[in-house]
């Protein structure tokens, strides 16, 4: 005890400096954990979440009665989980083998930085660049082939256009990790298998592809934590809160967010976010235990 | 001494000459990284000719690359309802600077503590900062506290502290700290004299500047984009930063499109006439504008610190 005491004297400096995060931290992200009780209790803004009383699962019976909108909401958020994921990486990792191919360095480089200014744009700015291309009287699409397609009202064309918007605005950043531990990879190794005769596919396939499976393990593995929160501004803003289109593209996030300005009975919301924090922790743990299994150096704890 | 010889002309080979089979491959490769290029840079290039185009011809033609009529009015309209713009790009400089300086300056102290060897509270201050990124309260909880408990609604504060400290941010700078400053300057600062503080801020600070760079400008994209903390807590017209003035103009176009039936005197309300295409469109480039231009610069610093930052320390 001592010991310790006179350590945190030593250390005294280092306390202070970390106090500033510690506070924010605390206050920030901590306090609002203790505020997911609120799922159990009667919510009443006046008496703020602490001091309104409790009524045990009653919010629960929300999620059971709202039961549709509940399951429609989170298989959207899993599925769209999915379809990100697994197109995300495949593009990610195609484009950096790809521009890490190429003879024309300099050409390559321009094409990378033109491709990572998207990830730059925010949704809110996104959302009317979308709007250029689908509009129904003057977008770029209808005129150019001469349709008539009102998208805003036609929920089954918003997983493309979600996908697409997605792919346009995180491909290019994505693949910078990627290309980072291609520049890794020893140059030697493609050297001896060009001495032994292999041609361009057979080096990808055998040399280059094997080296980035680690680092996709990891970022998948890591990704799962995330499975139940969405690009917030991608579902709420690029759909420009057209109910219609609820079906394909309300996602646990933009339900809650939209919720906060409509509804004065915050019980169903409340029970869905308190889900949504469960169930994205306990993924979380699996997935650590899983990186632990497979590459203990990247788990995070 | 064979295989010197031998190796030598295959280098040269590799470095120079293509085989035929290499040149398709190549001329392939080309065509898709230029086609990919494309479809990420016409959207942004759409955005920039809408803005000049003429709004008539938007209406009756459509959005399209090549206007058949150019016209400046777009711009010049954004211009006019300046008052409003300027208030917004002052409040967005104003919290992406402040922001971004408050964060990596907490940051970059938290991540010093927790690097320090022989600090017995490192190991609590690490695993403080690695749950947030597990379990979170979410927006709704996060709201009512901030609204009810903080005051936070209309505050600046509610832009700025949300974002001024992420676990992966922290990660990065401990990671540089632990792996590419050697401790040994550290010791050797103290062994001199220096005090901690002075050890912190003369020594590891001036030599974290490439993470901090990284980190930095990561930090202010996202101050300078965020869109949602400002639709949660900002009301009042003089706080909107920019991206809530984006909100608002297509909230508005929502809400005249959705109602056919509005009064003049709302509509005069909303801020005068239907916002118009090209209008928007401009705002849009306004909004944006400044990123695109100061990204390039800071391009390789970013990319160098989403490598260090993969590797965990």
């Amino acid at each position: 005890m001592k010991a310790f005491f006179s350590n945190m004297w030593k250390n005294r400096a280092h306390i202070v400096m970390a106090l500033p995060g510690f506070l924010i931290l605390f206050f920030i992200m901590y306090v609002p954990m203790a505020g997911l009780i609120m799922a159990f209790k009667k919510f009443d803004y006046t008496l703020g979440i602490f001091s309104s009383p409790w009524n045990g699962l009653e919010n629960f019976r929300f999620l059971i009665q709202s039961w549709k909108t509940f399951v429609t909401m989170t298989r959207n958020t899993v599925l769209y989980y999915l379809l990100f994921t697994v197109v995300g990486t495949v593009l990610n990792v195609t484009l950096a083998i790809a521009i890490d191919q190429m003879r024309m360095k300099k050409l390559a480089k321009v094409s990378q930085t033109l491709m990572i200014i998207p990830v730059f744009i925010s949704y809110a700015a996104v959302q009317f660049i979308v709007y250029a291309f689908i509009a129904k009287d003057t977008g770029l699409i209808n005129k150019t082939l001469g349709l008539e397609i009102s998208f805003y009202s036609k929920p089954a064309y918003w997983p493309w256009i979600l996908l697409i918007t997605k792919i346009w605005k995180d491909t290019g950043y994505g693949s910078v990790l990627y290309m980072s531990v291609l520049a890794g990879i020893d140059t030697s190794l493609y050297e001896a298998a060009e001495i032994d005769g292999a041609n361009k596919w057979q080096q990808i396939w055998h040399i280059t592809i094997p080296s980035l499976i680690p680092m996709v393990t990891v970022m998948l593995l890591l990704s799962v934590g995330n499975v139940m929160r969405s690009d917030t501004g991608l579902f709420y803003q690029v759909t420009r809160g057209s109910g219609i289109l609820n079906p394909t593209t309300q996602v646990i996030d933009s339900y809650v967010l939209g919720q906060i300005f409509k509804s004065s009975n915050f019980g169903f919301p409340a029970a869905t976010s308190f889900f949504q924090s469960v169930i994205g922790l306990l993924l979380m743990l699996l997935a650590n235990y899983a990186v632990r299994k497979i590459e203990p150096e990247n788990a995070l704890f | 001494m064979e295989t010197t010889t031998k190796a030598a002309p295959m280098n040269i080979r590799v470095g120079k000459r293509l085989t035929p089979s290499q040149i398709v491959g190549q001329t392939f490769l080309v065509i898709g990284i230029l086609l990919f290029t494309l479809f990420c840079f016409a959207p942004v290039l759409l955005t920039f000719v809408s803005a000049f185009a003429d709004e008539v011809t938007i209406t009756q033609n459509g959005f399209s690359f090549w206007p058949a009529k150019w016209s400046m009015s777009g711009m010049s309209s954004v211009l006019r309802y300046g008052d409003k713009l300027f208030t917004s790009y002052g409040v967005t400089i104003l919290v992406t600077v402040a922001g971004t300086f408050i964060g990596l300056l907490v940051m970059s102290m938290y991540a010093y503590s927790i690097s320090r060897r022989g600090f017995a509270l490192a190991r609590f201050l690490s695993v403080f900062l690695l749950i947030p990124m597990l379990f979170n309260g979410g927006q709704l909880s996060g709201y009512m506290i901030f609204t009810r408990y903080y005051g936070l609604k209309n505050s600046l504060w509610a832009l700025i502290l949300p974002m001024c400290i992420t676990t992966m941010n922290v990660i990065i700078l401990r990671t540089y700290i632990a792996n590419s400053i050697p401790n040994e300057l550290m010791e050797a600062a103290k062994i001199d004299g220096a005090g901690d503080y002075r050890t912190f801020f003369q020594i590891t600070l001036p030599l974290l500047k490439p993470s901090l760079a990284a980190v930095g400008f990561m930090m202010a994209t996202a101050y300078w984009n965020d869109w949602q903390n400002a639709l949660l807590y900002i009301s009042e017209d003089v706080k909107k930063p920019l991206q809530l003035l984006l909100v608002n103009i297509q909230k508005n176009i929502s809400f005249l499109l959705n109602n056919t039936n509005v009064p003049a005197s709302v509509r005069a309300a909303m801020g005068g006439a239907i916002p118009q295409y090209s209008a928007t469109m401009a705002t849009v480039l306004v909004v944006i504008g400044p990123i695109m231009v100061v990204y390039p610069f800071f391009q390789k610093y970013f990319i160098k610190g989403l490598t260090v930052g993969s590797v965990k320390g």
